[in-house]
């Protein structure tokens, strides 16, 4: 077993560590207040490449390594969320649905734009009705010669509001005969699509969150996710891309938790009461050894997940299992770390408020914590037959 | 044209520095980092590497874990690396560095269209000599504090600092030229060279490979050969932070004038 990182892992996140405190912990704070997304940030992470991580040698990446996207995300997750869930999400969201499942055109012309260029896709799959549920996605998709006619509304959309392709989960047309959801990728500026409520969130307040709506948008079938073999597929494509998603959640969690257990270590050594700095009770270094256990479990679980899928082993209930708890032990570090600043951790100009406001997210989106738990479950409890 | 930069690892300033028994650092104990200097020498060449697509070689002298360092400087950019290593060659003061340095810059090659850059001074011995020694050594011409630096028709055009304005100096090549930080921004590592920085081996020169050159002289080497050896080395004292005033230039003023005057001092 081997638990340590090889030579590019280690200067990938040498390098992640320096970019993040330079680029990123800089404009925490004022990202969140403002609720702006980082573009200029967003386009120096593009442009020292960092979108070429785990990404495939074909189409610009540097090759396929979970290990290192983790190591990337659990950096930038430690200036702030915002920061490592918009490289989760934009740089690991929409191009790995197409490396996994694009037909060879789509791989082509749609993930070097991302790599290369920056270019933002989101994933429109959540619905009012459709959360956890996602086969309660009620946008459809029906047939029109060689088009589509896609109707719905989508809501809590990752960037819908400044991504340039659209991936859209909707009903297949089952007039014509077909079964399940289709995927299609469509330009935002399609006529049809408008952007609706931007929602104003408890945290990663600069990666807006959109309402976008669909009115008779016309796509190409060629514009399907997968070409014509994705005909009523795309909830199995959803599937089997979320098992991956669901471990860089956990490095999301790891990486805030990590960094506000690393501010309240030095804290409790700086503050002084009763005549000595607060971490010398043994109140205090129990929660601290506490939080460095926790953070130990989520690491392990997080990046154990990412090697077996490095390894390309099953990773259904070592990723529900890295998310489940690296959240929920990640949430528990930071509550603690609050908790140890005191009045000083509840004010805006410490870092610790926006960090617990901001770690909530990861016990609830890419699957919340009670849908890992049922994954979990139905993998470990022997399915019993059917009498 | 290629271009040589000459890089050190030094402690990291905000950690623990350790020392050997014989008063130089304990090197190998404590956290490290490049030279901030010679990350602006780095910086320079890696932009002229742009401009004119010339290779770029980081050579250093130091124990075997410089050989991270060097790593880096390619996850930079970086085309190639020379470290000089040997036990011989250990507690060299500038003297005894620049002539190996430069022993090792002609093993490699140096051409006439060739450049070395190097750091203005290491923030650990901060004696911005080693540089300039090399120039000597060399029989090259130098220029140093350079805050601009560019080509032009084989020649080097170089904003040199001077304390109180800067003069602009046109230098032949083959030349040396030590940067100071105003000259740019160092540049993160890159992906995609991080994933090239182990393709190419770390070339090593050691004792045996340079004893023979003619600019080594074997009794100015290491330690012993050194003509500067360390009397005693200690962290100062820290001194307490000071108090700042705030407020408008006249009352900061009426209240230095009145501490002053508490401590009788006017």
């Amino acid at each position: 077993m081997d638990f340590n990182l090889n030579n590019e892992q280690k200067l990938l996140k040498k390098m992640t560590e320096q970019f993040a405190k330079n680029e990123c912990e800089p404009e925490a704070g004022d990202i969140d207040r403002n609720h702006e997304f980082p573009m200029e940030t967003w386009k120096k992470i593009q442009k020292i490449g960092l979108l070429k991580v785990n990404h495939g040698r074909e189409y610009g990446g540097v090759g396929i390594d979970a290990i290192a996207e983790m190591i990337v995300i659990e950096e930038l997750s430690k200036a702030s969320l915002t920061h490592g869930a918009m490289y989760a999400l934009l740089g690991h969201g929409f191009p790995t649905f197409i490396e996994k499942f694009g037909s060879d055109e789509q791989k082509k012309f749609y993930i070097p734009q991302v790599i290369n260029e920056g270019v933002i896709g989101s994933f429109c799959m959540t619905e009012p009705d459709a959360g956890s549920d996602a086969s309660g996605v009620k946008t459809t998709s029906r047939k029109d010669g060689n088009d589509y006619i896609v109707n719905g509304s989508k809501c809590f959309i990752t960037a819908g509001n400044i991504a340039k392709y659209h991936l859209v989960v909707a009903k297949a047309d089952e007039k014509s005969g077909e079964r399940g959801f289709n995927g299609f990728i469509i330009r935002s500026d399609t006529p049809g699509i408008s952007v609706g409520k931007i929602e104003n969130k408890m945290g990663i307040r600069g990666l807006p969150t959109a309402e976008v709506i669909f009115d008779d948008v016309r796509v190409s079938k060629e514009d399907m996710l997968g070409g014509e073999s994705g005909v009523g597929n795309m909830m199995k494509y959803a599937l089997g891309t979320l098992d991956a998603a669901r471990i860089g959640t956990g490095a999301q969690a790891l990486g805030v938790a990590t960094a506000a257990y690393e501010r309240a270590l030095q804290y409790s050594g700086e503050r002084v009461q009763f005549g000595k700095p607060i971490r010398n009770n043994q109140g205090i270094a129990w929660y601290l050894a506490d939080m460095a256990c926790k953070l130990d479990m989520a690491r392990l679980l997080v990046y154990r997940a990412a090697a077996n899928e490095n390894e390309g082993k099953p990773i259904t209930k070592e990723a529900a299992m890295a998310k489940l708890y690296a959240t929920k032990l990640g949430c528990e570090v930071v509550n603690t770390a609050l908790q140890i600043h005191g009045g000083f951790g509840y004010m805006n100009d410490y870092p610790l408020e926006r960090m617990y406001r901001d770690i909530k997210i990861t016990e609830i989106y890419e699957g919340s914590s009670e849908i890992q738990k049922i994954v979990i479950a139905n993998q470990i409890i022997p399915r019993q037959k059917k009498k | 044209m290629k271009i040589f930069v000459t890089v050190k690892q030094v402690p990291d300033t905000s950690g623990v520095v350790a020392v050997n028994p014989d008063g130089t650092l304990d090197r190998t104990s404590m956290k490290t980092i490049t030279n901030p200097d010679d990350m602006n020498a780095v910086e320079q060449a890696l932009k002229l590497k742009t401009q004119y697509n010339c290779k770029v070689v980081a050579l250093t002298m130091g124990p075997g874990q410089a050989e991270n360092m060097l790593r880096e400087l390619m996850a930079m950019g970086v085309d190639e690396s020379v470290l000089v290593s040997s036990r011989e060659f250990g507690g060299s003061d500038t003297y005894a560095t620049s002539q190996i340095i430069a022993a090792a810059i002609e093993t490699y090659g140096l051409e006439e269209d060739d450049l070395i850059l190097a750091g203005q001074q290491a923030i650990d011995g901060d004696t911005a000599q080693v540089g300039p020694q090399i120039a000597e050594k060399l029989g090259i011409p130098q220029v140093t504090y350079a805050a601009e630096v560019e080509a032009s028709d084989g020649k080097m055009i170089v904003k040199k600092m001077l304390e109180d304005g800067y003069v602009t100096l046109r230098v032949k090549t083959p030349c040396l030229i030590t940067c100071i930080k105003e000259l740019n921004q160092p540049r993160y590592m890159n992906v995609e060279d991080i994933y090239r920085a182990y393709d190419a081996p770390v070339a090593v020169y050691d004792f045996e490979k340079l004893k023979k050159h003619p600019l080594i002289d074997l009794e100015y080497i290491g330690l012993k050969g050194s003509p500067t050896n360390i009397y005693k080395s200690f962290t100062p004292p820290l001194k307490s932070g000071g108090v700042m005033l705030k407020g408008s230039n006249e009352e900061m003023a009426g209240r230095m004038a009145a501490i002053l005057a508490e401590k009788h001092l006017i």
